[in-house]
């Protein structure tokens, strides 16, 4: 037996080796992506930049901490050209951690608006996605429903529904909260928002959607693009959908809460030149169309439509604040979250 | 009173009869060998007296009760039965002291009962030990001390000192059964060693077939066996045949009585190697013979001789110095005690 | 006088103490142990105050769902596995022939696809509760529902996909048990019930708590699950403070702790074992008795075997089944031949290595007996404690420090650049997998190998044949059965496996687990299915196989 697993050894091995592993990709021609997104929400936009540039693309997708960690181990010989993240403040780790190089690039800089972008070119923002409340509109007056802090009010005890803190939005709105209003204030809201849960945080964006759908909740917490998924989804999530309003809260400044979906040129990049083809692509007209209608985020070209079905929910006006200020807060996020016990 | 009592207990495996209408009695105090070859049933008569199987009819008492038969069936664990196989069995997993104290009810003096019974066959500083640390011998004693802790009224041997080399298994056997009938306890034990059978039983049954074919004291059996089977059993066996004429089957070494046996029936005269007798040539009534080879036994010597006229081969056994020298001639004449008169058509068949 | 010498003789040197052998027992300890040490190593390096922050919040949480888990993890599967086992292999009902080699297949479920499925139907919104509430009318308030997603939850959906490795080799165990003890016991005033827990079920001890603790080890680096029911384990805990306290050292450090549990646990086991052997004193094989149950015991025999098989895979199975038929049109594509192919090839690889690997630490303890191999082999199956990501990056350290000093050193004296040798490749991925699934095959081999009377390696030795000869002609012709399970199992987990494999593969590789997770984590749990499905279909036919094999496993049976 032992002789026959040997020979079925080997021919396996040749056969992955033929047919699944592309040779290291330093050759011209290739762009090599480590990737926080999912291949399925990336791909298509990777897909028209090898069809425009004819410019090969290679990827990974791993969670962002593990590939900046994989980044990092492989230290100069890394093969990564560029990374893309769904989470500025793991962007701006990745930056700190100097695996990022500073680029220049006029087209980059043109489509991108400042506050979505490093001011030394090191990482930039290709998509935005708001995090908004889900109400149930038999249950709740949307006249009640102001900013993301009076969610933390003990009239709705008992009606919120929002996932783990350890989910990056959360952390993300956390840190926004930290910036505007400081720490303390923030930490009384994640205690105010523990006590009004209606039930131990759990599940995902969709959850929560259908959490005040069934009527587990009367309002949720969660971005916006879940709820265009589901309107585009199963039946059962079509109909939880129907059932559900979105409701744009305000930060004092009077914007809603947004996060990017980024990317920067690696430090150790084997291909800078294309790496930096694949951002300003990216951030293309036609790109930028791919995001807003295959991810429904909202684009950050001034000028690409947001998608007709985003559209018809409300109208985004994002909070003005620095996005480096949510880097800045996102580790004191989990300490504070960890100390209101928010699971 | 009695231990053990089967009546006409039978079981069948399949098609086969394994114990066919089996009569047995075990007194308190008594040893019962159950003595036949590999598959005669012995086991499974065993195993019905224990409950590990359940007749398919007849009746099995233990201590006068009925414990297999009539509809009503006591399991194993409420027979008082104990029971030692040939490999012990000991429990792996518990020391020395615990193996004998298994089948004890608890209670305080539990471990002190059992430490009891260890002393008694001289394994007390054993008693934390784990049962692979143990000699073959040690290991007998302590699964038979595990069975008899309980104070069983019926005590089962599954072939228990075959594992023993001889020397032990002389004095372990005698050991072990003295401290049985000490006991009271009725032993039915079941072994294909012969000779076995013979130094230790009170009684013995020999079973061919799911059958007992006889059952007796063991000079009994070996001094008036029921059939060639039986006399096989208990030593090599010289087999003439013959026919009945005029009460007598003539032989080439001399005629043996047959009483009953009607004139011109055929027979096999059965002679074991010490009732054949040789004496210098010339005797009157004897047979010629030359000794082939000459073998020592220790105490005895087994010596092959082949008739002069005939193709006939005799094995006899003398006493240590007085064996015919290889190649001599002798006159051999058979003794009336160890020859016996058997059918012809039975034997053929079920020799060994 | 001739020496020895003269006579023209091979002269062999006195054994030295340490040989080829234990070489190479060290060398693969070593090499499988570094990512572990890697690991347990980070307790030398300052975590910052993170330490102190989650002591006084989170870490008593971490620790209480831990044992819960732990605990509970541990007597359902103790439950599960050993009744199941006793029932199927010493007594007769219905549908018993058809139960003894379905038990397994829980096995082929990946834990997180059985998750999400529950959590799908159960929770608040899922069709089970919406229907009650629509057939009574009730409200939120009306009626009381066990939350699925809960410690308990987690419980529950570990302890059905893992008792089938207490189930195998309980079974095993009970399969290869002497009668004669049973029926001993029996006589001696024990009955049925009493014999299998004073004699069946410790005989089984050793059998039955290294499947335990392979499920407890399972359990404790879980991760899909707990994420899932957002229960705050050490596992997630290590994830939390990685990626949201920014912290890979105090991440690394709660491993390192996990480990010295894990290892601490199974050391205990070892001294409580004491002086107590379990190989069989009994050579005798009848037939396993077969009680033939009636009425209400039957019902409850079926009913108790039938509950874990219907549980842990035929109604998960028969869900991800639904909601496949709808999507399996949108993806039985090129690319999902692909994930099938690397999936396979993948796990077939693993499984290879990690016998291999198995073969050769057990043998050296075999041949070698002594504290260091015993010690090799102990920390070398740590692996399997630990959650997959902390083995990858486990892996990642050593394998990157490696490629660039050597990338350095090149540069400098040679001039040539080297780049990644290591990083990156399916060997680094392929060794993660050996460190994380060696403690499943080093158990089964190993088991298997103490069957082996040494009078076997004595016999060869003395025809003429060395170590490596026995090994191949010898030994692993005897443990044919052992390794065949130790593969089945090492690939079937290896298809289940996923964050190693997320994190440590090659450019444009992706696996059915990869495109599991990936679609659930978006939350598209329907089209997820049908991967998942497919993951659960090719780890099928082995496990069937290992079914097969461990029925006609009863000595004297052929």
């Amino acid at each position: 037996m032992f002789g026959l697993l040997s020979r079925g050894a080997l021919a396996a091995a040749a056969v992955l080796a033929a047919a699944s592993i592309s040779p290291p990709a330093l050759a011209q021609g290739e762009v090599n992506v480590y990737s926080a997104r999912q291949e399925v929400l990336i791909r298509p936009q990777l897909d028209a930049f090898t069809q425009a540039t004819g410019i090969k693309v290679n990827l990974i997708t791993a969670s962002e901490d593990a590939i900046i960690e994989r980044m990092r181990t492989e230290g100069r010989n890394s093969p990564a050209d560029v990374l893309l993240t769904i989470d500025v403040a793991r962007l701006i780790r990745a930056t700190d951690a100097g695996l990022l190089r500073p680029i220049k690039s006029a087209v980059l800089e043109q489509a991108i608006p400042s506050q979505y972008r490093d001011k030394d070119g090191r990482w930039y923002g290709l998509g935005l996605r708001a995090r908004v409340f889900y109400y149930n509109p038999a249950r709740v007056n949307p006249a009640e429903l102001s900013t993301y802090e009076a969610l933390a009010d003990p009239k709705w005890k008992g009606r919120v529904c929002i996932r783990s803190s350890s989910n990056t939005y959360n952390q993300s709105l956390l840190a926004s909260i930290i910036a505007h209003k400081g720490a303390a204030v923030a930490e009384q809201w994640a205690r105010g928002i523990v006590a009004n849960m209606s039930r131990p945080p759990a599940g995902g964006d969709r959850d929560q959607i259908s959490g005040v759908a069934s009527g587990e909740c009367d309002i949720g917490v969660g971005n916006t693009y879940y709820y265009v998924l589901m309107q585009n989804g199963t039946e059962a999530e079509r109909a939880a959908a129907a059932k559900v309003k979105v409701f744009f809260p305000q930060q004092p400044g009077g914007g809603t809460h947004v996060n990017i979906s980024g990317g920067g040129v690696a430090a150790n990049a084997p291909n800078p030149a294309n790496a930096q083809r694949l951002l300003e692509f990216l951030t293309s007209a036609e790109a930028q169309k791919i995001y807003a209608e295959v991810v429904f985020e909202y684009p950050v070209r001034a000028g690409v439509a947001v998608a007709p079905q985003l559209q018809a929910i409300g109208t985004l006006k994002p909070d003005t604040l620095e996005l480096s200020q949510l880097a800045a807060h996102q580790v004191e996020t989990v300490r504070i979250f960890d100390r209101a016990g928010w699971k | 009173m009695s231990g053990l009592d089967l009546e006409r207990v039978s079981r069948s495996f399949g098609g086969t009869r394994a114990v066919d209408q089996v009569d047995l009695t075990v007194r308190a105090g008594e040893v019962v060998c159950l003595l036949g070859p590999s598959g005669c049933g012995k086991t499974t008569t065993l195993r019905l007296a224990a409950g590990l199987e359940a007749a398919d009819s007849g009746e099995v008492r233990i201590g006068g009760s009925v414990v297999d038969g009539g509809g009503a069936f006591v399991p194993p664990e409420a027979r008082r039965v104990g029971l030692v196989f040939q490999d012990y069995a000991l429990f792996p997993h518990l020391t020395v002291l615990e193996n004998v104290a298994f089948g004890l009810p608890n209670g305080r003096d539990k471990a002190e009962q059992a430490m009891e019974l260890l002393r008694r066959v001289n394994l007390s500083e054993r008693a934390s030990d784990h049962p692979h640390r143990l000699s073959g011998g040690e290991q007998q004693r302590v699964a038979l001390s595990r069975a008899l802790a309980p104070r069983p009224v019926l005590m089962l041997l599954d072939e228990p000192f075959s594992g023993l080399n001889f020397r032990l298994r002389d004095r372990i056997g005698e050991e072990s059964l003295s401290l049985l009938r000490a006991t009271g306890t009725a032993t039915l034990m079941v072994t294909h060693d012969s000779d076995e059978a013979m130094r230790l039983a009170d009684r013995i049954a020999v079973m061919r077939a799911g059958r007992i074919v006889q059952i007796g004291a063991p000079l009994d059996l070996y001094d008036r066996p029921v059939d060639l089977f039986v006399a096989e059993f208990f030593s090599e066996i010289n087999k003439l045949p013959s026919v009945v004429e005029n009460g007598l089957v003539p032989t080439a070494a001399g005629a043996v009585a047959a009483p009953g046996v009607p004139d011109g029936s055929p027979v096999v005269v059965a002679v074991r190697p010490e009732a054949v007798r040789w004496s210098a040539a010339g005797t009157a009534g004897s047979m010629g013979a030359q000794a082939l080879s000459v073998h020592p036994m220790g105490a005895y010597v087994l010596v092959k001789l082949k008739d002069t006229v005939r193709d006939i081969r005799y094995l006899m056994r003398v006493e240590h110095g007085s064996a015919p020298a290889v190649g001599a001639q002798v006159q051999v004449t058979l003794d009336p005690r160890g020859s016996f008169v058997f059918p012809a058509d039975e034997g053929a068949v079920e020799g060994r | 006088m001739t020496t020895l010498a003269e006579t023209g003789l091979p002269i062999t040197r006195r054994r030295p103490r340490i040989d080829g052998w234990t070489v190479a027992a060290l060398g693969i300890a070593a090499a499988t142990t570094l990512p572990v040490l890697v690991v347990a190593a980070s307790v030398l390096f300052p975590a910052g105050d993170a330490w102190a922050h989650l002591a006084s919040t989170v870490l008593g949480d971490y620790v209480l769902n831990t044992v819960w888990l732990v605990l509970g993890v541990a007597a359902l599967t103790f439950t599960i596995g050993v009744a199941t086992a006793w029932l199927v292999t010493m007594c007769t009902f219905p549908g018993r022939r058809v139960l003894e080699w379905a038990l397994i297949l829980p096995l082929a479920m990946p834990a997180y696809a059985v998750a999400y499925t529950y959590a799908e139907v159960l929770d608040y919104a899922g069709s089970v509760q919406s229907w009650l509430r629509a057939s009574f009318g009730w409200g939120r308030a009306d009626y009381w529902f066990p939350e699925v997603r809960s410690v308990g939850g987690a419980v529950l959906m570990l302890g059905l996909v893992l008792y089938p490795y207490v189930y195998m080799l309980a079974r095993a165990a009970f399969l290869s048990q002497s009668v004669c003890l049973l029926e001993i016991s029996r006589t001696l005033g024990s009955g049925p019930w009493r014999t299998f827990l004073r004699v069946g079920l410790p005989m089984a001890r050793p059998a039955i708590v290294t499947g335990i603790v392979l499920a407890l080890m399972e359990t404790v680096g879980d991760y899909g699950v707990v994420q899932h029911f957002s229960v705050s384990t050490f596992s997630t805990g290590i994830f939390r403070t990685w990626y949201g306290l920014g912290n890979l050292t105090a991440a690394t450090q709660l491993a390192a702790a996990l480990l010295a549990v894990v290892f601490l646990l199974s050391a205990l086991e070892r001294f409580a074992r004491g002086g107590a052997a379990y190989h069989h004193t009994s050579t005798r094989y009848r037939p396993l008795p077969a009680f033939a149950l009636r009425g209400p015991k039957r019902f409850a025999a079926i009913t108790a075997c039938g509950l874990p098989l219907l549980l842990g895979f035929l109604v998960p199975a028969g869900l991800l089944t639904l909601w496949a038929v709808q999507t399996a049109p949108r993806v039985l594509n090129e690319r999902f031949w692909g994930y099938v192919l690397n999936s396979v090839v993948v796990a077939g690889l693993a499984a290879f290595l990690a016998v291999a690997v198995a073969l050769v630490l057990a043998f050296a303890a075999r041949l070698r007996p002594g504290a260091v191999t015993t010690w090799a082999s102990r920390v070398s199956t740590l692996g399997y404690a630990v959650p997959g990501a902390v083995v990858a990056v486990g892996v990642m350290i050593p394998f990157g420090w490696f490629d660039n000093t050597l990338d350095s050193w090149m540069r400098d004296h040679v001039g040539i650049s080297t780049g990644l040798l290591l990083s990156g490749t399916l060997a680094a991925m392929l060794f993660a997998y050996v460190v994380r699934f060696l403690a499943i095959s080093f158990n089964a081999v190993e088991s298997g190998m103490t069957k082996i009377t040494p009078n076997m390696d004595r016999a060869a030795r003395s025809l003429g044949a060395g170590p490596w000869s026995a090994l191949r002609r010898i030994h692993t012709p005897l443990l044919r059965g052992s390794l065949l399970t130790a593969a089945v199992l090492v690939f079937v987990d290896t298809m289940k496996e996923l964050p190693a494999t997320l994190i440590l593969r090659p450019f444009n590789f992706d696996t059915l687990a990869i495109r599991t997770f990936e679609i659930a984590s978006d939350e598209r749990l329907a089209e997820a299915a049908s991967y998942a499905l497919s993951i659960v279909i090719a780890g099928l036919l082995p496990v069937i196989l290992l079914s097969a094999a461990i029925a006609r496993s009863r000595p004297g049976q052929s």
